[in-house]
């Protein structure tokens, strides 16, 4: 177990540094960052001289070296834009983004277990039918569309919920929804198509024939065995979830890290990006260390060499 | 419990948990406080920072406004009026004598002083500083405090545009910004504006509250808040709502509607010509002044103005800034839609059988730009000119366009605001401009004697004849003046939105039934 602890994360400290590298290398292809810190009506000497103060006029492996060592620091630069060290604007931004994807996660999750295990179960009923035209809808829904929707909806119309902001439970509500819904179709669809095949296994015609009630059987009997996959599309949506956390959060003014990273890059504010790709890297990484580790306990069968 | 259950079950409560617990920490004086007179304002974005010297973003411009002051702005009919300097005249060429306006308080109680101009002047200046301003006023040599209210600036050489540079100068207090640092002061800013600061979110909010002690009388609103609101579609669903008081920068197409639904709704023309700049100092067929007219010829700019602005901003008339702006010539008229013309034009320049240029364009960064570029493409076409659309990124376009990238054809701004004085966009016009796309050696004289003549009237002219060889060379195809559409609740008075981006909200309030 300790072994295989060890090489995970030997595994997970080369994906951060291959994916900071690859942040390194993609702000400063992309654009040329001092263009940020001058405004149209720049001299070339103010040009010269920000370059030269971001140690821009180095060579790029020097620059890559400098980078790397304060990266190991916590250390990523002063943002551009806002004059301060960027990991801590970073972790400011953190709370408001982790609350959101979150709720959106809880949402998805009360949403979309119940009815892919009802859909598994009615296998070509019309509540399948829904569940499954649901399910496609969607994913295919793009956030923006979805978000401006709800709020015409619940803020202009209906009057319920605030259409924007982010300081109360109530200003919650709508993008969270607005986020869950992607990971709430995919889960409905895992679970759907799991239960339907493991509702054909014999430990579920035994536990029938044992006399139970349908409903412990679906639960009991064959929910755990359609873990695994749900487990892991939750792993593996973290990413699509903070995707769609970048249009959410500018849509409902949320000041979250993918409004942040939004504007950061639009800005060439290349040490916020490079920062927010770095922690966000740790993040995908230790969420799928602890997913990996979470199969064990779901599934005994499974043991770490 | 399964093991599932028990699983789910905690996966739920830690959810649950941090979707309650770590929501992002709203003010807690922006909640306590529901102030009478409360005015909300959405916006795009409010400042990177409260250090006024930080941040030249627009959007930043009213809300620091509100806080800190100037020693003059912009008239708005292409003049000055003094702020905190009462009065300014010339003593020479290089040197200007200024004399403060009496018993103006920053916030702190500190009186306004000499001292504190040069301090501001000095910082903005200071390379370690790193204000974007800088070079605004990096013609300024030094500050020197001559008296109890009087100081003089003096230039290295001539420089007669020094007071559009002093228009986004921000006079901050300096021993109190000495005593509490860079950090210090941005906690807790102070000016002598009509409003001090009470807090700011970043991304999300800045919140300023009346000063009573304010010098030209204490403002009828007791508090502002600026809301952070990217998304249009959002700011104006918050103006419907009744969550924002006042929405800046409405899309043309909303005006109807929320009218309809009972909102006031008003345009300014802003300190902004959008043109599409024409890249003329290279070989091809842009450099021939025939095409670049008959460009001008082929784009009907009325149609731009009536059907994708409906009727907002203004048609440019022949030159990149409006009758609002220092050095607007009067007599020039727009290019008129003329296809016959521009064919001809075309014929005689020897592209009779057509051309190909690409067209650099935006989605996003100016308004309607995207309808405008579609349109102008169209209208090309009629006259026998292939413009290949390509929309660039909003983070690369002003990288490109200083690195000479863009174009030949290529869709731009010239903002001059907060300043409203042609020089700043005429300056780019110049053989040596940065990013520069237009040469003409009449323009850089005349514009090169505007910046050296310190007779007001005579600069005025100078700054008109180098309108009129823009326009006669056809620099530029000449659209229009950029409108700001602002949209606010029934109930507020006194609110305007100004040419020069600044908000007048001295006189603003709100009126309760």
């Amino acid at each position: 177990m300790l072994a295989y602890l060890g090489r995970r994360a030997g595994d997970a400290l080369l994906a951060v540094l291959g994916v900071s590298t690859i942040a390194f290398l993609a702000v400063r292809v992309s654009g040329d960052p001092v263009a940020l810190l001058i405004t149209e009506y720049a001299t070339p000497e103010d040009i010269a001289r920000v370059r030269r103060m971001l140690g821009l006029d180095l060579p790029l492996w020097q620059q890559y070296l400098r980078f790397l060592a304060d990266a190991l620091q916590g250390n990523f630069g002063e943002s551009l834009r806002f004059l301060k060290p960027a990991a801590p604007l970073v972790y400011g931004a953190l709370p408001a983004t982790v609350s959101l994807a979150a709720a959106a996660l809880t949402i998805a999750l009360l949403v979309g277990l119940p009815l892919g295990v009802v859909a598994g179960a009615r296998r070509g009923s019309l509540v399948d039918g829904a569940a499954v035209a649901m399910a496609t809808l969607g994913q295919s829904i793009p956030y923006f569309w979805l978000g401006i929707l709800l709020i015409m909806l619940f803020a202009v119309h209906l009057g319920w919920l605030p259409a924007f902001g982010s300081e109360t439970l109530r200003h919650l509500v709508l993008p969270a929804l607005t986020l869950s819904v992607t990971p709430m179709a995919r889960i409905a669809r895992i679970v759907r198509s799991g239960m339907v095949e493991v509702l054909t296994h014999d430990y579920v015609r035994t536990a029938r024939a044992k006399g139970l009630r349908n409903a412990r059987v679906l639960v009991r009997h064959a929910l755990p065995n359609v873990a695994i996959p749900v487990v892991t599309i939750l792993a593996l949506d973290f990413g699509t979830l903070l995707g769609g956390a970048v249009v959410t959060e500018t849509i409902f003014a949320w000041p979250g890290v993918g409004r942040l990273v939004v504007q950061a890059i639009q800005s060439r504010d290349y040490p916020v990006v490079q920062a927010v790709v770095f922690y966000l890297a740790m993040a995908f990484v230790v969420i799928n260390l602890l997913m990996d580790l979470a199969y064990a306990r779901l599934d005994p069968r499974i043991r770490y060499q | 419990m399964s093991r599932l259950q028990r699983c789910v079950g905690s996966v739920a409560a830690v959810l649950i948990l941090a979707a309650l617990g770590w929501g992002p920490a709203a003010g807690p004086q922006a909640q306590a406080q529901t102030a009478a007179q409360r005015l909300v304002i959405g916006i795009g974005s409010i400042p990177n920072t409260p250090d006024p010297h930080l941040d030249s973003t627009a959007n930043a411009l009213p809300a620091y406004a509100t806080i800190f002051e100037k020693l003059i702005e912009s008239d708005g009919r292409g003049g000055f009026r003094p702020v905190l300097a009462k009065s300014w005249r010339l003593v020479d060429t290089t040197t200007w004598e200024f004399t403060l306006q009496s018993g103006v308080r920053f916030h702190n109680g500190q009186s306004l002083e000499p001292g504190d101009v040069k301090f501001s002047i000095e910082r903005v200046l200071n390379p370690a500083t790193r204000s974007p301003w800088l070079g605004r006023i990096s013609a300024i040599e030094r500050v020197d405090v001559t008296g109890p209210s009087t100081f003089r600036i003096v230039t290295r050489g001539p420089f007669a545009p020094l007071l559009q540079g002093l228009t986004v100068v921000d006079i901050l207090p300096a021993s109190y910004f000495q005593e509490r640092g860079p950090a210090g002061f941005a906690t807790a800013p102070v000016g002598t504006g009509p409003f001090t600061f009470v807090e700011w979110l970043r991304q999300d909010r800045m919140v300023v509250r009346a000063n009573a002690g304010y010098w030209r009388g204490r403002p009828r609103l007791d508090e502002i808040v600026f809301r952070a609101i990217p998304e249009d579609a959002t700011r104006v669903a918050g103006l419907e709502t009744g969550e924002l008081d006042v929405a800046v920068l409405v899309p043309p197409e909303q005006v109807e509607r929320l009218r309809g639904r009972g909102l006031q709704l008003a345009a300014v023309n802003l300190g902004q010509g959008m043109v599409i700049n024409l890249r003329s100092n290279v070989p091809g067929p842009i450099a021939d002044r025939r095409v670049r007219q008959a460009l001008n010829y082929a784009i009907d700019k009325e149609a731009i103005f009536q059907s994708i602005l409906r009727g907002h901003g203004r048609v440019l008339n022949g030159q990149v800034v409006g009758p609002d702006a220092v050095g607007h010539n009067p007599v020039l008229r727009p290019y008129p839609y003329d296809v016959a013309r521009a064919k001809r034009l075309l014929a005689e320049a020897g592209f009779g059988g057509g051309v190909e240029v690409t067209f650099h364009g935006t989605i996003g960064r100016y308004t309607k730009d995207k309808e405008i570029e579609e349109l102008i493409v169209g209208q090309l076409a009629e006259v026998g000119v292939r413009a290949r659309l390509e929309i660039v990124e909003g983070g690369v376009y002003i990288q490109r366009h200083i690195a000479r990238q863009l174009g030949p054809l290529w869709t731009w701004a010239w903002q001059y605001f907060p300043a409203m004085d042609a020089d700043l966009p005429l300056n780019f016009f110049t053989c040596a401009g940065v990013g520069n796309f237009f040469c003409s050696r009449d323009f850089d004289e005349v514009l090169q004697q505007s910046r050296q003549t310190m007779d007001a009237q005579r600069r005025q002219q100078l700054l008109q004849r180098a309108a009129l060889i823009v326009r006669e060379e056809a620099a530029v195809i000449f659209l229009v003046q950029t409108p700001g559409i602002y949209a606010a609740q029934q109930r507020v008075r006194g609110f305007t939105w100004r040419p020069d981006y600044l908000m007048d909200l001295h006189r603003a309030e709100v009126v309760r039934r």
